[in-house]
């Protein structure tokens, strides 16, 4: 292992975040072919620059190494990689989806510059380790979300973005302090280090220091705006429903994700050595998660419209993840990858189905999906596959995602003897009978619809159905044959605490 | 293989339905090839089951599925015991007469064939898994189908029946899952609490008991998802600390944990059963099922309740069990007595018949509660009958609203005089679920009752007492009906009523065969089914509460 330095050996450095520098490169090159092209071919040429961009960080960062410590700011591990492989393939489904919706008029060249620089935040966010690495990160990502979600231009984009800056600025702020005060405690702003001082040791001399619990709450604040865990997930449904449908879809997936990479790095720094303060940070991460799916998923009941509806679905599977985290152990990571990997799938297989019902009938309200099940048959199957998955019905990987979690929650009560998560497990599981009453709101437009909706046929072209079939046929897959995802995503969590 | 067969065998059929295109005729000849195909496999296998030592499991197959870390081995672990196999013949059974009592069915044919065979696919997975994870997955899987067949192809009100059916079974299958959850960890556990240890010397970890029991059970690998093998650790652990000793003296809100698994459990299959005051979901879903869907809901899925129980939740918590012996007796007369009741009030004919699902359904339970051989026989025994007499029962009904088109039983009358042949097959149906002795539905409830009363919890005799009561409102409430429906003056409505067609006698024979025959000689029954049970009751019988 390479000593840890600030200034890294540069070629090493490259080979680790070589997706990374992809997409740096990838940004400029877009502005270029923008000024130099001719002026019809803009859009198409910018997206082309993106996609090759997005598919080639994707690939080489499948095979990118992983274990070398090679700055004392950023971790090449098996939680960056990982992170950083959900934030691409998130943006690749984004890019496609984004050419091809009507709620964009025409795709500009920003918007795709934009799409590149939040992936590229939210790569590096889940490979922060320093508090200030973090922090700029996660700005990257956001600001360049602001931005995307307010694309619209029209009255409820410009809300939405309004809406989102208001609420990230706040939690920016509530997190900056929480960080000055860990800085204050360590003396540095690295989360763990081999070497030299760091906010791990920090921990374990604080101990159970009220001051320091509430520093570490605060940062979580920051991040729990990141991820809309309650009570920060105000902004969630006006910006899922004023942006345009492929953003959600990013804000849902790619954002969240890193939002919980920075959240277990976090919290991995801090309870790793069994520090005294860990167990107060635990108790209350496992009430945020269980308010969080709660809130989610009572106030998704009412909803009417799809992509509100699947904002508060998003809060809820945050919360879900959340209880995940609480229990801070390797097998808890683990299990919060694999959950993290399905629903990857199923939310981005979701929106975009949502997106091309938006697209055919200019509307995202679920009478919208009506007769769905007659007039497209392979896309109303494979909303159903999704929607069962998020439900966490068998056989679908949704189950084994929402298995493995509560597997670990039920283990932590078992070993701590803590009712409190015992009872946390069931209102968690319990909750996602509250889902099913939601989710069965598309499958009831779907198919059990009357006579006379489902007449007509459904366009879409053969691109939206390979997309669709590619993010639907692994929740299927991985329903029945999961033990190769679930061995990757515990080496993937190895060694993090 | 001939299990795996006969679980994957309808989904294949699903598959070739989706794919012949357009073509309703093949659609509906596939079904019913399918369905005889699989009735024909279960036969089989149940068939096999006949001689079987205790403990013991035919057509079995245990190969790996999924392997992670030390203790996640889940496997795809199949078999069938007396018990198991009577009901998966029972399914074979109802899978026919329903697949030709759906010949009626002129919507979207293709997609009811579909979601028909995949029931299927689930019921059976159910019935044959010996893993609780696989159990979990094939339980799960039924759901959505059964939402698909009430939502689409049902009555008036069948948006809302079907979701508060889905809503209703899952609610309860989060604590099934639950438990399991807790029951893995617990096995999986290194070490048991000094509490426990200090109390029971002989007190072994799962693994522990494994490694001192290696011949046991086929000697397998110690997996904490093998329900043979969770059974007898449950067995040894009896006043040891049960299965869940790892957690120790852990009590919420006063109770050991083990108590709340155990009913956590068990609400997920009264749920099924239905158990009042879990039954709300049981008549909406069956007023608004067509007439196929009804039958196999009554026939199968309420069995799967009582047969969840058998399988995992008293076997896994027999202290637990043999304590709440006078909470089950409670329930079961409660749901015997008020279902008798509710069914009197009824003026709907399916109405009535699911409230009386409810009513014979609390005799099991009340078998279940008495701890005895005869009782939990008796209850077993019931399972089989109610489902092939109340299966029957929904197809008399069926056919009746096929000319009628409504089920008011105010408004018709004679139908004896002018559908001699199904009125008798009606009849018959009728006084085997009033119990009437010669027919099958007589043994159940017999040796239900024989059992309870000499039942060992507090009150025994009372309870019985009152649950005989259930007896007498069953006949009024049958009585009445028959004496509207097919006797007396015939009605003008019913004047140009037809008689019953060849394909509705063929649907209804199979299930008048063993109506009878089961109740002149209800032996094979008892013979397939004791063995398998035995284990129950000698596990019972160790906690010294059974007498």
């Amino acid at each position: 292992m390479l000593a840890e330095t600030w200034i890294p050996d540069l070629s090493a450095l490259f080979s680790h975040f070589m997706a990374e520098s992809i997409l740096v490169i990838a940004i400029p090159v877009i502005v270029v072919a923008d000024l130099l092209g001719k002026p019809e071919g803009r859009d198409r040429r910018a997206h082309s620059v993106a996609l090759v961009a997005l598919v080639t960080a994707f690939l080489v960062a499948l095979f990118q190494p992983t274990g070398a410590h090679l700055t004392a700011l950023l971790r090449a591990d098996g939680l960056a990689k990982i992170f950083r492989l959900l934030a691409l393939g998130t943006g690749i489904v984004a890019a496609i989806s984004a050419l091809r919706s009507r709620d964009l008029p025409r795709a500009h060249t920003e918007f795709f510059v934009l799409l590149l620089g939040a992936v590229l935040g939210a790569c590096l966010t889940a490979a922060a380790n320093d508090l200030a690495m973090l922090y700029l990160s996660i700005e990257t990502l956001s600001i360049c979300g602001y931005l995307l979600a307010g694309f619209k231009k029209d009255e409820k984009g410009a809300e939405a973005a309004m809406k989102y800056v208001l609420f990230g600025a706040i939690s920016s702020g509530l997190m900056l302090y929480g960080m000055s005060l860990l800085y204050g405690f360590a003396g540095t702003a690295v989360l763990t280090s081999a070497t030299g001082p760091s906010i791990a040791d920090a921990a374990m001399r604080a101990g159970g220091d009220p001051l320091f619990v509430v520093a570490v709450i605060l940062v979580f604040a920051g991040l729990a705006y990141k991820v809309a865990a309650a009570p920060f997930q105000f902004w969630c449904p006006d910006v899922y429903e004023g942006s345009p449908t492929s953003v959600a879809a990013f804000l849902a997936v790619a954002s969240k994700g890193a939002g919980f990479a920075a959240t277990l790095r976090v919290i991995a720094a801090i309870s790793g050595g069994g520090a005294a303060s860990s167990e107060t940070i635990q108790a209350f991460l496992l009430i945020a998660a269980v308010v969080t799916m709660t809130v989610g998923n009572v106030a998704a009941l009412r909803q009417t419209n799809a992509k509100r509806l699947l904002a508060y679905s998003a809060i809820a599977h945050a919360g879900t993840l959340l209880l995940g985290v609480a229990v801070t152990s390797e097998a808890g990571v683990t299990a919060v990858i694999f959950y993290m990997v399905i629903y990857l799938f199923m939310t981005l297989g979701a929106f975009y189905i949502v997106s091309l019902v938006e697209n055919e009938t200019g509307r995202a309200d679920i009478d919208s999906f009506e007769g769905l099940g007659f007039r497209a048959p392979m896309l109303a199957l494979c909303m159903g596959v999704c929607l069962i998955s998020l439900t966490g019905l068998p056989p679908t990987a949704g189950f084994l995602g929402k298995f493995f979690l509560f597997k670990e929650v039920f283990a932590y009560a078992g070993r701590e003897g803590s009712s409190l998560f015992f009872w946390g497990g069931i209102i968690g599981l319990l909750n996602s009978v509250v889902a099913l009453a939601y989710y069965t709101k598309f499958l009831r437009a779907m198919y059990l619809c009357d006579e006379d909706r489902k007449q007509g046929t459904f366009k879409f072209a053969g691109v939206d159905r390979s997309v669709v079939l590619a993010l639907t046929i692994p929740i299927l897959v991985l329903g029945i044959l999961f033990q190769s995802l679930g061995l990757i995503a515990s080496n993937l969590a190895r060694g993090l605490f | 293989m001939l299990l795996t067969l006969a679980i994957f065998l309808p989904f294949l059929g699903m598959i070739l339905i989706l794919r012949a295109k357009g073509d309703d005729e093949k659609a509906r000849n596939l079904g019913l090839v399918f369905s005889i195909v699989t009735f024909v496999l279960c036969s089989i296998v149940a068939y096999k089951t006949y001689g079987l030592e205790s403990g013991k499991y035919a057509a079995e197959i245990d190969v790996s599925w999924i392997e992670l870390g030390d203790s996640f081995h889940v496997r795809y672990h199949i078999g069938v015991d007396g018990l198991s196999g009577m009901l998966i013949f029972l399914t074979g059974l109802l899978a026919i007469c329903a697949a030709l009592a759906s010949w009626g069915i002129k919507k979207n044919v293709r997609g009811y064939w579909a979601m028909f065979l995949l029931l299927h696919t689930g019921v059976i997975g159910t019935f044959a898994s010996l893993d609780t994870f696989l159990f979990y997955m094939f339980w799960e899987l039924m759901l959505l189908p059964m939402y698909f067949l009430i939502g689409i192809w049902g009555g008036p009100r069948r948006i809302y029946a079907a979701i508060k059916f889905f809503l209703y079974t899952l609610w309860g299958s989060v604590f099934l899952l639950a438990g399991i959850l807790v029951v893995y960890f617990a096995l999986s556990a290194d070490k048991l609490p000094d509490e426990i240890t200090a109390k029971n010397p002989q007190a072994l970890t799962f693994s522990a008991w494994r490694a001192a029991n290696p011949d046991s059970l086929n000697g397998a690998d110690a997996n904490v998802f093998s329900i043979p093998q969770v059974t007898a650790y449950a067995k040894y652990m009896v006043g040891k600390g049960g299965i869940l000793a790892a957690f120790g003296d852990l009590s919420l809100f006063g109770h050991h944990i083990a108590w709340w698994i155990f009913w956590g459990m068990f609400i997920a299959f009264a749920v099924k059963v239905p158990v009042f005051p879990f039954h709300t979901w049981l008549p909406d879903a069956h007023v608004e099922a067509p007439t196929p869907i009804s039958v196999i809901l009554a026939g199968i899925l309420l069995k799967l309740g009582g047969y969840g129980m058998l399988r995992l939740n008293f076997p896994f918590f027999p202290q637990v069990f043999a304590e709440a012996a006078f909470c089950l007796g409670v329930l079961g007369v409660v749901s015997i007595v008020y279902g008798a009741l509710v069914a009197m009030a009824q003026t709907d004919f399916k109405k009535m018949v699911a409230y009386s699902s409810v009513s014979h359904m609390g005799f099991c339970i009340l078998g279940f509660a008495s701890l005895t051989t005869e009782g939990i026989n008796g209850a077993v025994v019931q399972l089989f009958n109610h489902g092939t007499i109340s299966g029957l029962l929904f197809l008399v009904v069926g056919v009746l609203y096929d000319r009628a088109h409504h089920r008011d039983l105010n408004r018709f009358g004679g139908v004896m005089w002018k559908m001699p042949v199904y009125s008798t097959m009606a009849t018959i149906a009728i006084f085997a679920s009033i119990g009437l002795p010669g027919l099958s539905g007589f043994w159940g409830e017999f040796l239900a009752f024989v059992g309870s009363f000499s039942g060992h919890y507090h009150h025994a005799k009372i309870i019985t007492v009152i649950a005989t009561s259930g007896l007498v409102f069953t006949a009024a409430y049958y009585l009445r009906a028959i004496q509207r429906v097919y006797l007396g003056k015939v009605n003008p409505a019913c004047e140009d009523f037809p008689e019953i067609t060849k394909r509705e006698k063929w649907s209804m024979l199979p299930l008048l065969v063993p109506t009878i025959l089961f109740g002149v000689y209800p032996k094979p029954l008892f013979d397939m089914i004791s063995t398998s049970l035995n284990t129950l009751v000698e596990t019972v019988k160790q906690t010294g509460l059974a007498g």
